[in-house]
């Protein structure tokens, strides 16, 4: 391989020379301006860093040949040499006649579409569906799927067709856009659900589109340039690489979800076989998203699922109780209704009916939907908004309409065949303790304590991995342990960590790899900024969990103290393990990396 | 300050509310320029008190001003609704920031997930130099400095006020020392109010020597504090029911070990004149001994109580040294703080519901004990 100046091979890979050379400092190589020459070894490292192979030289450039329907229905142009690293793992040319026509048609509506085809075969990849927009006043919309080659599926993480929605609007609107992510649900084939392409010849395009985009829902403007055969490339480099998918706000379900099999199945069976569980767990550890899960996975099963989250109520010392029953009264009309199932009981009830009402008119419309088989399931979320523990005495407290409401929902579950409800929350006091507000606590001994653990290693691995692919980042085993091991698993501190790294891995490197040593640099910055987060985390173990909170601070400040008293304080230890806040190993107890990170 | 650093801030400030979508946005009285840039930069503005009344439907951005309010429950929103209702906006697709003048740590907590935890932090525009002359509104506004100084630590509420005033005045330090005694949501705050700034070798106050101008303006303010804070009911009540309960059990196992005597042998530890001293002037004009004292316990302070459990009669009460040492550790300073009224500590109310819960739990059994000792 002879010498090549900087500004040559600048142009050989699409980029600018003022970019190549900053590339070539990240790779601890020198050159001084865009006429500096480059020796062989430079240029292999070059080429490799932008994911191409690092032998290929570039031929002298010819123009594509502008798409005739003839030429569509021929092989594939051979790829310009450059292209091969993109293009491997190549999609077969579609032969069916029906595609060929759709395509055919959504060309002659959209001309655009050709240099699309053009340019996708170019790489590899090969239009699967061509067809209309279904929704009412955009059938004029086009709609297209895109299968890519392997080499960028694995590139960009993708491992499933990519819609592309057409639009003939010259001053696209936000509407459009919502009408696209609505195709993304209605299509039948196995369609990518967080991104899609758009196009219209809208000149505000790509500001717009990076206006309504959201992390879970990304509209790439398709505009390329038809002179440079990488214009696509960059195009999802720009966009698929600048998101930060570890970065979660909300709590997450379906794709988002990962790990919690062996809990989650026993939820399931919770459901089926009438029992009541309770799911505890510290601040951020994914309880919520843990039922989000749980009802997506049993929407299939003639289970309806109503999530009610209960710090929207007021709480005690205040009676949140007829607020929660109307409500609840409200949801599941709703849901059933949204299930086109019967709710004539409860839609008959008075808006605020009072617990014994509601309770016998649950108890008739399950009846009446265990003859066609249906199931309820009541979640119930933020328990401790029921049992703020600093704000009333739970166990003799003057609140005894909660301990009525919790009884009404145990006689329900133990007289009919069809209805549960599951507890979801920061503290477990709600199952554990013998007296509630002044009365048998109707849950003690009966409804089952389930503690959110930390992920497990697998679990975490696993995370990483798939949310790592789907920003073309790799992660390697020593990034993996690392990440782990510095947030102890804790599933929302295993994904700032993440993030966090991802935040500072180049966007413009095709190779995008996270190493232990990118984890590592890391660390120490974003320990300071989850400081303040482990401090909420613990003041409310301090809340709930007093004991174990004492226990706690025992152990961080004379572990021989807590060991002397960990036989007697059994429970308490068992809890602080289930929460992930200590670990055992061979007898003796050392504080889990969520404290140590305080 | 100029509009172009506004202007930078405020792109930074959109980058990372396009990935984080839910910012916290602490913005004080030494940006009021960076609030007026936020005012204008074209994002649907609602007042927290409006949150659920507001139609904001094409709004992409939600901008919920003067949180503040929240801390003192004025207004029909309480933090768990309006979770609800940013909640539902962010799934819409919508991203929201919380704006407010007070910090994170002025919040008072909530029973369970709390929306401010949810929400990524992001403070003003970076100020060069960092000393409150070159703070915005003093640069670009005019404002004097000493004025916009006390207002900012009034907004900092009075817990971070109290921390502050532990660091500088109660242990005397004045350098990173006083910050590392800090808590994260502390300094975020205080980072966030202008106080202090990053530099090359880390955090430091933005005050030249000695703090003198923090310390003057911290007096102040912490002086003009008059109004109760928002845990002060949790925390009196809280430390009522724990000393209370301390005292019924030490009464019971007093009674179950020395029978009628129990009276004088509770306050031999003291000195039973001493004792008899402090009931005759404040209530027993007429008591010439601790017989006539109903219970002289009442007449202990919280050490001379917790001292009783070196007689061998009274015991661990059924906790172990370990957990007594850490009891006093945590509960005397936040009694002294209350009886002098001074400014109680941001985590004092989840010491003393730990404690309290703790206690319950572990001097219930002693007192059943107790009392069956009595009956046999």
């Amino acid at each position: 391989m002879s010498k090549v100046r900087v500004s040559a091979l600048a142009k050989e890979l699409g980029v600018t020379s003022k970019d190549l050379l900053a590339r070539l400092r990240t790779l601890g190589e020198y050159a001084k301006t865009a006429s500096s020459t480059l020796e062989a070894p430079a240029i292999r490292r070059v080429r490799q860093s932008y994911g191409l192979d690092p032998e290929y030289r570039r031929p002298s450039p010819r123009p594509l040949s502008p798409v005739t329907p003839a030429a569509r229905r021929d092989p594939p142009p051979t790829p310009a040499p450059r292209q091969g690293g993109w293009r491997s793992g190549p999609v077969p040319l579609p032969r069916n006649q029906d595609l060929m026509a759709a395509i055919e048609r959504l060309g002659e509506r959209f001309p655009v579409f050709r240099d699309h085809l053009t340019a996708f075969r170019a790489l590899g990849s090969q239009i699967v569906f061509a067809g209309m927009c279904h929704e009412r006043n955009f059938t004029n919309c086009g709609v297209a799927l895109v299968r890519f080659s392997g080499a960028i599926e694995a590139g960009f993480g993708f491992t499933r067709e990519l819609m592309i929605f057409y639009s003939q609007h010259n001053d696209l609107q936000g509407r459009s856009f919502e009408v696209a992510a609505r195709e993304l649900g209605r299509s039948a084939r196995s369609v990518t659900p967080d991104t899609f392409f758009m196009w219209a010849p809208d000149q505000r395009l790509e500001i717009k589109l990076k206006d309504w985009s959201r992390p879970n829902r990304l509209a790439i403007p398709l505009e390329i340039d038809s002179e440079d055969e990488l214009s696509l490339i960059t195009l999802l480099r720009d966009h698929i690489y600048a998101r930060d998918l570890f970065y979660l706000t909300t709590p997450v379900h379906g794709a988002n979800f990962f790990g919690r099999r062996t809990l989650l199945q026993s939820l399931r069976d919770d459901v089926f076989n009438q029992r009541v569980s309770g799911v505890f767990g510290l601040r951020k550890a994914g309880k919520t998203s843990i039922l989000m899960q749980l009802k997506e996975e049993l929407r299939d099963d003639q289970v309806v699922s109503v999530l009610m989250d209960l710090e929207a109520f007021p709480s005690p010392p205040q009676d949140p109780t007829d607020d929660i029953l109307a409500d609840l009264r409200r949801r599941l009309v709703a849901e059933l209704k949204a299930h086109k199932l019967r709710t004539q009981e409860l839609s008959e009830l008075d808006e605020r009916p009072s617990i014994l009402e509601f309770k016998n008119a649950l108890q008739a419309l399950l009846k009446r939907l265990a003859r066609g088989g249906d199931r309820v399931l009541l979640m119930l979320d933020e328990i401790e908004y029921l049992t703020p523990a600093d704000r009333i005495d739970i166990a003799e407290g003057d609140m005894p309409r909660i301990s009525q409401l919790l009884a009404a929902l145990r006689s329900v579950v133990q007289e009919s065949d069809n209805f549960t409800f599951v507890l979801s929350g920061l503290t477990s006091a709600i199952v554990e303790g013998g007296r509630l507000y002044g009365r048998p606590n109707p849950l003690f001994s009966w409804a089952k304590a389930i503690y959110v653990t930390p992920l497990t290693r697998e679990e975490a691995d696993n995370l990483a991995g798939t949310v790592g692919a789907k920003m073309g980042i790799q992660i390697q085993d020593g990034a993996l342990e690392a990440l782990h091991e510095a947030s102890g698993g804790h599933a929302f501190l295993y994904r700032n960590l993440s993030s966090s790294v991802v935040g500072h891995l180049p966007k413009d490197d095709f190779q995008r790899l996270m190493n232990r040593s990118a984890v590592l640099s890391e660390l120490s910055d974003w320990r300071s900024r989850v400081q303040g987060n482990i401090d909420e985390m613990i003041q409310h173990v301090k809340r709930y969990y007093p004991t174990e909170a004492v226990m706690l601070e025992l152990l961080l400040d004379d572990p021989s103290d807590f060991a002397e008293l960990a036989d007697t304080e059994h429970v308490a230890v068992r809890r602080l393990k289930d929460l992930g806040l200590i670990n055992e190993e061979g007898g003796s107890f050392e504080p889990s990396v969520v404290l140590e990170l305080r | 300050m100029t509009t172009s650093d506004n202007a930078e801030w405020l792109a930074n400030l959109q980058t990372k509310l396009a990935t984080r979508r839910l910012l916290f946005v602490q913005l004080g009285a030494a940006h009021e320029p960076a609030r007026r840039a936020l005012g204008l930069a074209g994002f649907t503005t609602v007042d927290v008190d409006q949150v659920t009344s507001e139609t904001v439907d094409s709004a992409a951005v939600v901008v919920i001003d003067r949180l503040e309010r929240l801390i003192a429950h004025r207004g029909d929103l309480s933090m768990g609704p309006l979770r609800e209702q940013v909640f539902s906006w962010i799934e819409q697709g919508k991203a929201c920031i919380l704006l407010s003048r007070a910090p994170r740590a002025a919040y008072p907590a909530v029973p369970g997930s709390s929306l401010l935890d949810d929400a990524s932090f992001a403070k003003g525009p970076d100020i060069p130099g960092g000393r409150v002359k070159s703070w915005p509104t003093c640069a670009v506004d005019g404002d004097e400095a000493e004025t916009v100084l006390r207002k900012a630590l009034h907004e900092l509420g009075p817990e971070v006020r109290g921390a502050l005033d532990r660091a500088i005045f109660e242990c005397l330090l004045t350098g990173t020392e006083a910050i590392d005694l800090l808590g994260a949501r502390e300094v975020e705050a205080i980072g966030a109010a202008g106080l202090v700034s990053s530099g090359a070798h880390g955090l430091g106050w933005n005050f030249p020597i000695h703090l003198q101008e923090l310390k003057g303006a911290l007096g102040d303010v912490l002086s003009d504090d008059v109004l109760p804070q928002a845990q002060l009911g949790v925390v009196s009540r809280g430390l009522w029911q724990v000393e209370r309960m301390l005292r019924r059990t030490i009464r019971l196992r007093a009674m179950a070990a020395w029978g009628t005597n129990w009276r004088h042998e509770c306050v031999s530890t003291v000195q039973p004149k001493e004792v008899l001293k402090r009931a005759t002037e404040a209530a027993y004009p007429g008591a010439n001994s601790i017989k006539l004292v109903r219970d002289p316990l009442e007449w202990l302070t919280l050490g001379e109580l917790l001292e009783l459990k070196t007689r061998a009669e009274i015991g661990d009460l059924g906790m172990s040294q370990a957990l007594w040492r850490n009891f006093a550790a945590d509960i005397m300073p936040i009694r002294n703080r209350l009886a002098h009224m001074r400014t109680l500590h941001p985590g004092d109310a989840a010491d003393v519901a730990k404690w309290l819960r703790a206690l319950e739990v572990k001097l219930m059994a002693v007192d059943a004990q107790s009392r069956e000792g009595s009956k046999s």
